[in-house]
């Protein structure tokens, strides 16, 4: 009988006690490993979307604001701007930037943002493969892998937007053409997974059919007519071929929407992604100055403004971080106390031991078992609870955050968390080990 | 085989107790008689190694038990004494047979599961090798803690009031049983009691006062 066998049984026996000490530690672990992967994964998110953007010009107002907006998706545009006032970072001749991408924005589809931009956007974002083709047409869209997947869009299906950028049917667009897709992005692992996209002059549109519908018929009546149509009424699918965007036909489409913009200067767009030709040109690094001391737009540099939002979620994490340390000190106390507890009720038991040739050692490693047994249950627990906590939340936040969670994945610091917990649990169970060791043999066996 | 010379132990603060010099060779069982107060726990674990005299020499198998400290004194325990305690007391979370290869493992013999389960027959326990022992009767009970003190096969087996929670028949049994099965592992039996039943049962026997 080997004494860690002796260990398991020892804590065991006492099953209500161990469990909760052991539900102690797995809560305060899982809550570590899950702030973790948060907090890891966040972090990923962020800087996948980066996409080596530079600068983001657009309305003045909150420069995080903007970023979020223009970058994110998940905050609220800053305004517009006058393409009057944006042409001439859309003048591809500009010798600071290398690609300038405007979007604009207004309408959603089921929650999911529809997002006018030129096709140099899927080059932007790295994205090199589709299925069906870019849009070439206004009211034609190409839709993001993760809006495909939760919506059950394909190509060839037909849609309304609805006003606005949250999901509300009672804004639905029902007049004037549909939205139709003719393309289903693979999964970029960037916010393009989450946006249907289309051309600038898609969104102009859509808005001013809407408003001269509204002037011919008043209020229309409300039907549930909500969701989307598939074309003829083909009830099984069939997949088009994977193919590669070609970079030359993404200039010339560029190109020709970029012209059909800066025809148009008195028409608003929301905001635009700049990537610089050279980063370490002096005058580019001034160019964010420049723009918000000298003319009516406001620039952001996404590098800043997000490091301005690690800070303050920084923040948030850790107080969290600092509860779920606190909990691994009470759950560290429950198991103190539930051995200590137990050695004064088996004082006897060790004397007996020590009868029959145990030395002091042996009596200390079986109470460091039982400490280290609680620990490695609760550790192996907290983690396992930690990586499904995370999965069932990832659907939650990929909502808010538009991009993608898993719980399925492994970051070095767990070992951290790993060896702390061990840490800990040794040191929990060290005293009332000591405690034990140094049972008085005679005195205990003569008391009885 | 043990001897002991000049034998005396001081409790802190107190009159040494001093105890007559003991000499036994193989299967010779003794009686120690002696009324409360009179030091036989204290002789007990003196012969048991639980503590070490403050005067004197004990040779057990010819080996100077007194001089033996920390983890010598601990393996020489394990292996060359059986003790049988007047409650019987288990390691509660174990079954019975988990208590008899614990034994074996403390002392640092091998696991014999057969060996032990052997001695629980002649003992009429094998039924409840794998019961709590918490859930055996005092008599198993009983039986249980003399399958353990006998386990490692020992020189020296101490009984400590074995026979004061019995009925006289029990008493008679426990006594007879033990010496029969001392005799048969070829260990010294010393039986310390104030229990005036098995006065005759045992004719070797050191009285103290």
């Amino acid at each position: 009988m080997n004494i860690f066998t002796l260990s398991w049984k020892n804590i065991t026996a006492k099953p209500l006690n161990t469990l909760m000490s052991i539900l102690l530690f797995a809560l305060s672990i899982g809550l570590i490993t899950f702030l973790t992967l948060l907090n890891d994964q966040l972090k990923k998110g962020l800087d996948n979307n980066l996409a080596g953007i530079d600068l983001v010009v657009g309305a003045k107002g909150s420069p995080l604001q903007l970023i979020l907006n223009s970058m994110y998706h998940i905050d609220a545009p800053t305004g517009n701007i006058p393409i009057q006032e944006a042409r001439p970072f859309l003048n591809p001749k500009h010798p600071l930037l290398s690609s300038a991408v405007p979007l604009s924005l207004g309408d959603s589809y089921g929650a999911y943002r529809i997002v006018g931009a030129p096709q140099n956007i899927f080059t932007m974002y790295g994205a090199s493969k589709i299925e069906g083709g870019l849009y070439k047409d206004d009211f034609e869209v190409v839709v993001g892998a993760t809006v495909a997947k939760k919506l059950h869009l394909h190509v060839g299906d037909s849609f309304y937007s609805t006003h606005g950028l949250e999901d509300n049917p009672d804004f639905t667009h029902d007049h004037g053409a549909p939205f139709k897709i003719v393309g289903l992005l693979v999964s970029t692992g960037t916010v393009l997974d989450q946006l249907i996209l289309c051309t600038p002059q898609t969104v102009w549109k859509v808005h001013e059919h809407d408003e001269s519908a509204m002037q011919e018929e008043g209020a229309h009546e409300e039907d549930d007519h909500e969701g989307h149509d598939h074309a003829e009424g083909e009830q099984v699918h069939t997949h088009m071929p994977l193919v590669d965007i070609d970079s030359t036909e993404v200039q010339l489409l560029t190109a020709v929407i970029i012209d059909s913009l800066i025809a148009q200067p008195e028409k608003e767009i929301t905001s635009i992604l700049l990537k610089f030709r050279n980063r370490t040109n002096f005058q580019a690094l001034n160019l964010l100055r420049n723009i918000n001391v000298n003319t009516g737009l406001m620039a952001a540099s996404p590098a800043l403004e997000i490091n301005r939002l690690y800070a303050m979620m920084g923040s948030g994490t850790e107080a969290l971080r600092y509860v779920a340390i606190l909990i691994a000190i009470v759950a560290a106390i429950s198991i103190f106390i539930s051995l200590y507890t137990s050695l004064k009720e088996r004082r006897y038991e060790m004397a007996l031991m020590r009868v029959g040739g145990a030395g002091p050692g042996m009596l200390f490693r079986m109470i460091i078992g039982e400490g280290l047994w609680i620990t490695i249950l609760g550790l192996v627990l907290g983690i396992i609870s930690g990586h499904v906590g995370m999965q069932l939340a990832g659907s939650i936040l990929e909502r808010g955050y538009k991009y993608q969670f898993t719980g399925f994945t492994w970051v070095n610091e767990e070992l951290t968390i790993i060896m702390g917990a061990l840490i800990v649990g040794l040191f929990a169970a060290i005293l009332p080990a000591i405690q034990g060791s140094r049972t008085d043999l005679h005195k205990t066996l003569a008391e009885g | 085989m043990i001897e002991t010379k000049d034998l005396a132990y001081a409790y802190p603060g107190e009159q040494p107790i001093r105890f007559p010099d003991i000499s036994y060779g193989v299967n010779e069982h003794t009686l120690i008689l002696g009324h409360s107060g009179t030091g036989k726990t204290t002789l007990l674990h003196l012969l048991g190694g639980l503590l070490k005299p403050s005067e004197g020499t004990i040779f057990i198998d010819d080996k100077a038990v007194h001089d033996l400290s920390g983890q010598a004194l601990d393996a020489f325990r394990g292996k060359k004494i059986g003790i049988i305690f007047q409650k019987p007391h288990f390691i509660r979370s174990l079954t019975a047979i988990e208590n008899l290869l614990l034994t074996q493992t403390l002392s640092g013999n091998k696991n014999d599961k057969k060996h032990a389960l052997s001695l629980m027959e002649r003992l009429a326990i094998e039924k409840k090798a794998n019961s709590m022992t918490h859930t055996m009767s005092i008599g198993e009970q009983q039986r249980l803690a003399i399958a353990r003190a006998l386990i490692n096969k020992p020189t020296i087996i101490l009984a400590d009031e074995p026979s004061s929670a019995l009925d006289d028949q029990n008493c008679a049994f426990m006594i007879s049983l033990l010496q029969q099965v001392a005799t048969e592992e070829n260990a010294n039996l010393i039986v310390v009691t104030h229990d005036s039943r098995i006065k005759d049962m045992i004719p070797k026997k050191i009285i103290l006062a």
